[in-house]
């Protein structure tokens, strides 16, 4: 008696394997617990996935307008393979999850995991050829399939931080950022406010607690009194932490995660977005990177480059302001920039750095600055604004 | 001792580079402090085996720390991250700082590092910098005493008053801040303890514990163990009787001290009370002071807490503890020991001890007829609360100078026993009433009423006349009753007393139970609405009680009752004309039960007023037969119609008001069946509406509308189609004249000629459609569409879901138009819809396709709802309903719909489905139940928001439209050019400056003012340990 075979003839060897070990009965999950569409399952999920546009998140609401027809075309020829089964949702049931493995006959060496079968194919998962690929390469997103704790959002160990533009420049108030990424595929739709330092929803919200969360949601979106105003959501797969700030307007998206390897796919959403921010880490998971995709901005260090920018110095003062809104905690980082504004020849550029160490509270700085400031206007400001 | 070592971050070391060092070494971030502008980050950092490390980032003084709490060497990763300094080093560096930058640093690391409790060395140089010539130095020592606890604070500061000169600019802040700083370290500074936050008051009782601020201990602890509903609060209570012993008040912190041991004791616990127990009670014996009155008051929480089942017997071994060192005490100890018994009967002896202690006390009166309790009616109760109310009685006297006061030991001990009493059982003055009570239970109501009339005599207040009443009620003597009340009620607003668990409601609703029983009708009514107005409680009784029977039936009780009908006021005259036109515009209103009521009393009166011919009269029943008629009773209008009609006939008889009465008599006797003299009274009207308004008049085609349907329900069907017709022609032509007047489309005659218009043409379209005639039923159809078109939402809901039914019924038998037409009445009629609720019908209608996609799969009903119930709790489909296309989706997608309508809980919808499955209601009428009540839910929350702005619902992404935050954020020219003119960049010509709340740098124009600190400096650094 012989293995079965997959149904998809174009295929690389590799898939009869993978789907003898893995495939479970017709419609029932298998080892690693994907279950394998038929052919006639599969031409259905294409269908779908081509009428996507219709559906609640189509391709405008994963990738920004420049690489909508390089997904399109990426999406030529692939073939659904399997689904995770039972359909999930986020925690307050608004987003549908529908986990699809997919072949990509342009790229055949290995498998593909879309986290939504919407999900574009830059965002798609190598998945590897085996069993063991398959699963490790959807491990970190197996959540709410597993029935582990949600980790501790201030645990996450890594972070980036993206200015990602103010209020103004942006033509939208915090409100309307923050709800722009809650409605966004991949993140999930229960968000807390900085009232909290952990995330104060429960994990798995059901019945009273799921139906009552429109009720508790403007406490739990509450901020600390005095607190840089910012709401911050799970990942879609629960795994990252995403808050969006907004510092004197200028709004920072910072993401905290845990980190993971899909080192493919960075690279390909750099080539395809050209204005997606530098030097971001290729551990990121890709639920939290389908979010930053959509958005433009800088880092820290390519704000600093432009302050130090001689040729920047018509934007010195938005650039110094979105560098001190995206360096958020880090002091050190902060005193940095201080001490480039506050080295400049122009009495102007380093009354600006007064401004931001204002912003800061940096005040040691100002004290610093009193002792060494020859421009009689600034010491007249600076000695007004420090005198007890 | 080890010596305190400090960790520096180095500068160049990297935020980030830390964490990864963290990650790598297995320790986990635990906690990072909210992102706040007005405080220091910092983070702790789980080291495992209970070992912390804290990371401090601090702005304000600019060094990072590292606080190595783990008794094991640092990792070579971080130990070449950071610069190790010891308390003495860093004092030793601030001490001999020469320069002022210099001065800056050292200061600020060394503040930084050993705040809030400065040794020595680094106190005495921080006040030398408070002192320093120059002025950055000193003001940023100004800026970092904000990190210094109260003790260092008050002893820097000192230290720097005392030091020698202070700059001018240091002195007045630095003598106002010490000055609170003294203060605060006393203990003594309070005001912050003025709050009902009680999550703060008890923090503020464990700090101020640990830094021995007995004062604020004791009133903290206060607060929350004396609060308005009281909890006992081991903890506050404990931290008080520490508070009171350390402070002297041995006594009062031993009896505090009691219950916490006793409680911890029964927990096997040997807390820190009793340990203050243990310190404390060995010494009492040997004390020379004995306990005050005042030390027992910690007692109470014994006595409130013994009714706490977990806390009994831990009280009665405090009380008794308490007995064994009050001997001096015993008035008290036997009122504490009475009270905690409460209502049983163990308490009394010790009470009447207490009144053999203190003869002519309150406090042991008071405190028997509250250990009687309510149902004791016995001689006893009564005579003990007959000497309750002589005494008080003679206190009131001697208060008026009337008789012998008190000696001053007793009137001391009731004062005081009075709070006592107040708080655990009732207070002297709410018991004076009980001998009347026990009386007019026993039935002596003679007795009760001597003892009422009394009351009044010592004391006339709207209490005792209200006792009176009751009597008087009781004694069924209702005049008298009534005029109790009436006393009461005009001393209810002058009374300072108040009615201890009642209101004085209870007056007007007693006043109008006799004046309806005395057949003071009009008086009762009012008395009834004034009560159910003060309080809704009354209704129920009031529909309970036999003493309204007598206006039961008069629609304004009930109107009342259901606070439709409101009372005229009372000055408003009540002549037969005021009535009569209430009636009938209560009849327009289609308020029928309250017209007839008014319109009867018009009659009643009318016929009083007018003579019997008069055509007053004839209104009088015309509006009374119209009400009648319409509200339900047609024979009843009938009649009053035909006396109006016998009267116009003999007074006016081709009167228009002749031809109303004999159409209102047609319109009854129709609804009575008696179709001929229907015929007949509708003929001579409408005679008489053509002879005054004419042949083609709007009043003559509705003589035709109404006469028509007699001729139907006659199964005259021609001729009823006919008068349809007839009556149709007229009212466009009506119509046509109106419009060719110019009048105005919300004109009164022109919109009731329409909607009369409308009225026979969907009747014309009932008619055709029963009969077949598809082609006349979509035209009359058509015609009232075009009204319809006119009147909008001003359509009487009925007649459109009828012309609306009528029309679906044809367009089902594929009438040709009939969908058009329909579709044509909707978009006239129906309000539009909000997208949103258009949206949320699309979201139900996929919902209910899906599981009509269930049905067809061959599940039954009863087994989609359970799959509907499940989804409520979060489970997910079973695989066989996953594979039915749209299923999971309707599922997934009810939850939604419930989860996200604020009209629609998890309660309604659980009952609905289980109301379902029990069979009550098929599953497409419960979906549609729910459907409705979500989507009028979201048509609720679109017609809300108006401008708010709707936290926490997703907006969805659009799939063409880019956010604007897609745009680079460099490349907005408008926010270049703004902030470069903020910056003072951009425009050579505008310098103004920066313009900023925060940063003001125009300088001297700013010199002299007192407040110019832009850079904001509350309170920084103070929650590096939030």
């Amino acid at each position: 008696m012989g293995l079965p075979s997959h149904w998809w003839k174009d295929q690389k060897p590799f898939l009869d394997a993978l789907f003898a070990e893995t495939a479970g009965d017709s419609g029932q999950p298998g080892k690693s617990g994907w279950v394998w569409l038929s052919e006639q399952q599969s031409r259905e999920a294409s269908e779908r996935i081509r009428s996507a546009e219709e559906s609640e998140a189509p391709l405008g609401a994963w990738m920004p307008p420049e690489a909508h027809e390089a997904c399109v075309e990426m999406l030529e020829g692939v073939v659904p393979l399997a689904t995770r089964g039972d359909l999930r949702a986020d925690r307050w049931m608004r987003k549908i999850h529908n986990p699809m493995l997919f072949a990509d006959p342009a790229r055949p060496d290995q498998l593909w995991i879309a986290l939504h079968e919407s999900a574009p194919p830059p965002l798609w998962i190598p998945a590897g050829t085996t069993a063991d690929s398959l699963a490790a390469a959807f491990a970190p997103y197996a959540w709410p399939e597993t029935q582990d704790p949600l980790p501790s959002v201030v645990g996450l160990s890594r972070s980036v931080r993206i200015f990602i533009g103010t209020e103004t420049g942006m033509g939208a108030d915090f409100d309307t950022i923050v709800r722009f990424f809650q409605g966004m595929p991949m993140t999930d739709s229960l968000p807390w406010g900085t009232r909290f330092s952990e995330d104060p929803w429960p994990d798995r919200p059901t019945g009273i607690a799921l139906i009552g969360a429109g009720y508790r949601m403007a406490e739990n979106m509450a901020q600390a009194e005095g607190a840089v105003p910012s709401i911050t959501m799970r990942s879609r797969r629960l795994g990252a932490a995403l808050s969006v700030s907004s510092m004197e307007q200028f709004c920072v998206l910072e993401v905290r995660y845990t980190p993971v390897a899909h080192e493919s796919i960075l690279p390909l959403l750099t080539q395809l977005l050209p204005g997606l921010p530098k030097g971001l880490p290729s551990d990121m998971p890709v639920d939290a990177l389908a979010v930053v995709a959509r958005c433009r901005g800088y880092q820290a260090d390519a704000l600093l480059e432009f302050v130090r920018d001689p040729e920047e110095v018509s934007s010195l003062g938005y650039h110094a302001m979105g560098c001190l809104a995206v360096m958020g905690d880090d002091g050190a980082a902060v005193r940095t920039l201080l001490a480039e504004l506050g080295g400049r020849d122009d009495p102007r550029q380093r009354s600006l750095g007064y401004h931001v160490a204002s912003v800061a509270r940096h005040k040691r700085f100002l004290h610093e600055a009193l002792l060494r400031e020859t421009d009689e206007s600034n010491v007249q400001t600076l000695k007004n604004a420090l005198r007890p | 001792m080890s010596e305190q070592v400090v960790y520096f971050l180095r500068e160049d070391v990297s935020l980030r580079s830390i964490f990864e060092g963290v990650a790598r070494e297995g320790f986990q971030v635990v906690r990072r402090a909210p992102r706040r502008g007005d405080a220091a980050p910092f983070f702790s950092v789980d080291m495992g085996e209970g070992r912390y490390m804290l990371l401090v980032d601090s702005a304000l003084l600019g060094v990072r720390l590292i606080d190595w709490k783990s008794g094991k060497p640092m990792p070579a990763w971080l130990e070449s991250s950071v610069v190790r300094r010891t308390a003495d080093e860093l004092a030793a560096r601030a001490r001999d700082a020469k320069t002022p930058e210099e001065k800056i640093a050292t200061l600020c690391e060394a503040v930084v590092a050993l705040a809030p409790n400065l040794p020595d060395g680094i106190r005495a140089v921080l006040a030398a910098r408070l002192r320093d010539s120059e002025e950055a130095v000193r003001w940023m020592a100004h800026k970092s005493v904000v990190t210094l606890s109260d003790a260092s604070l008050e002893q820097t500061l000192g230290e720097m008053l005392a030091g020698g000169p202070v700059p001018e600019d240091m002195e007045p802040w630095a003598r106002e801040l010490h000055e609170l700083a003294v203060r605060a370290v006393r203990g003594d500074y309070i005001d912050d303890l003025a709050t009902d936050n009680e999550d703060y008051l008890r923090d503020a009782v464990r700090r101020d514990l640990t830094e021995k601020k007995w004062r604020r201990v004791e009133v903290a602890a206060a607060r929350l163990l004396w609060k308005e509903m009281p909890l006992y609060e081991l903890e506050a209570a404990a931290a008080w009787a520490k508070a009171m012993a350390a402070t002297g008040r041995v006594w009062k912190a031993y009896f505090a001290a009691l219950l916490v041991s006793e409680i911890e004791r029964s927990r096997g616990q040997e807390g820190l009370a009793a340990v203050v127990r243990a310190e404390i009670e060995p010494t009492l014996a040997a004390r020379e002071d004995l306990p005050a009155r005042e030390d027992l008051h910690p007692v109470l929480w014994i006595i409130r807490d013994r009714l706490n089942d977990d806390y009994t017997a831990a009280c009665d071994r405090a009380l008794d503890a308490m007995d064994a060192h009050v001997k001096n005490l015993e008035a008290e100890r036997l009122l504490f020991r009475a009270i905690s018994l409460r209502n049983g009967p163990e308490g009394r002896p010790l009470a009447k001890k207490l009144r053999e202690l203190l003869p002519g006390a309150i406090t042991p009166l008071a405190l028997l007829a509250y250990l009687h309790g309510s149902d004791d009616t016995g001689d006893e109760a009564l005579a003990d609360a007959e000497a309750l109310a002589a005494a008080m009685a003679q206190r009131e006297l001697a208060a008026e100078g009337k008789a012998e006061p008190p000696p001053p030991e007793i009137a001391s001990f009731d004062t005081w026993a009075e709070g006592i009493l107040a708080y655990q059982a009732r207070r002297p003055k709410d018991l004076i009433r009980e001998h009347i009570r026990i009386l007019q239970k026993r039935g002596d109501y003679e007795g009760a009423l001597r003892a009422a009339e009394r009351a009044i005599a010592a004391k006339d207040t709207a209490l005792a006349w209200m006792d009176k009443g009751f009597i008087l009620t009781s004694m069924k003597r209702h005049a008298d009753a009534i005029a109790a009340y009436t006393e009461a009620i005009a001393r209810v607003d002058k009374d300072g007393q108040v009615l201890l668990g009642g209101s004085y409601d209870v007056l007007w609703f007693n006043r109008a139970c006799e004046r309806a029983i005395s057949g003071e009708h009009e008086g009762a009514l009012r008395d009834l609405a004034i009560a159910v107005e003060k309080d809704e409680k009354w209704i129920e009784k009031a529909r309970e009680d036999d003493y309204f029977d007598s206006i039961r039936e008069d629609p304004r009780f009930e109107g009342i009752l259901t606070k439709t009908y409101e009372l005229p006021p009372e000055s408003s005259p009540f002549d037969w004309k005021t009535l009569a036109d209430r009636a009938k515009g209560l009849s327009f209103l289609g308020r029928y039960e309250e017209a007839i009521a008014a319109g009867r009393e018009a009659l009643r009166k009318a016929e009083k007023a007018l003579p019997p011919e008069d055509p007053g009269i004839a209104t009088c029943l015309e509006n009374l037969g119209f009400a009648a008629t319409w509200g339900g009773d047609p024979q009843q209008g009938a009649t009053a119609l035909r006396r109006a009609v016998a009267i116009r006939e003999r007074i006016d008889a081709d009167s228009r008001e002749a031809g109303e009465a004999y159409h209102h008599l047609g319109s009854a006797l129709g609804m009575t069946g008696d179709g001929a003299g229907a015929e007949l009274y509708y003929g001579k009207a409408l005679a008489l509406r053509e002879k005054h308004d004419g042949v083609e008049s709007a009043m003559a085609a509705k003589s035709w509308g109404d006469m028509s349907g007699l001729s139907l329900g006659a199964g005259r069907r021609d001729e009823g189609i006919e008068r349809l017709r007839r009556a149709r022609s007229i009212l466009e032509k009506v119509i046509a004249g109106f419009q060719a007047e110019g009048r105005a489309a919300d004109d009164d005659s022109l919109v009731e000629a329409r909607a009369d218009l409308l009225t026979v043409c969907g009747n014309l379209l009932l008619t055709h459609a029963r009969g077949g005639e598809y082609e006349p039923a979509i035209e009359a159809a058509r015609g009232a569409v075009a009204e319809a078109a006119h009147l909008g939402t001003r359509i009487n809901p009925n007649l459109r879901s009828s012309i609306a039914q009528t029309l679906q019924a044809l367009a089902e038998q594929g009438a040709p138009g009939a969908l058009e037409t329909l579709a044509a009445l909707a978009d006239a009629v129906l309000p539009k819809e909000p997208p949103e609720v258009i949206e949320s019908r699309v979201r139900w209608s996929r919902i209910r396709a899906g599981l009509e996609a269930l049905r067809d799969a061959g599940f039954g009903d009863d087994f989609i709802l359970a799959r509907l119930k499940d989804a409520l709790r979060g489970e997910p489909p079973p695989p066989a309903v996953a594979r039915v296309a749209g299923a999971t989706e309707a599922l997934s997608g009810f939850v939604q719909e419930i989860a996200t309508t604020q009209g629609t809980n998890i309660v309604v919808t659980i009952m609905a489905l289980q109301t379902a499955e029990a069979g009550g209601r098929t599953l497409d009428e419960t979906l549609h139940d729910l459907q409705e009540l979500a989507i009028a839910s979201v048509g609720a929350s679109v017609e809300n928001k108006g401008s708010q702005k709707e936290q926490g619902k997703p907006s969805p992404a659009k799939s063409d439209e880019p956010p604007p935050w897609e745009r680079d954020p460099f490349g907005n020219p408008y926010l270049d050019s703004e902030m470069n003119r903020r910056l003072g960049y951009g425009d050579e010509d505008d310098d103004s400056g920066y313009d900023d709340s925060e940063y003001d740098n125009s300088g001297e124009d700013d010199e002299g003012e007192s407040d110019e600190d832009g850079y904001d400096d509350e309170d920084e650094g103070d929650d590096e340990d939030d």
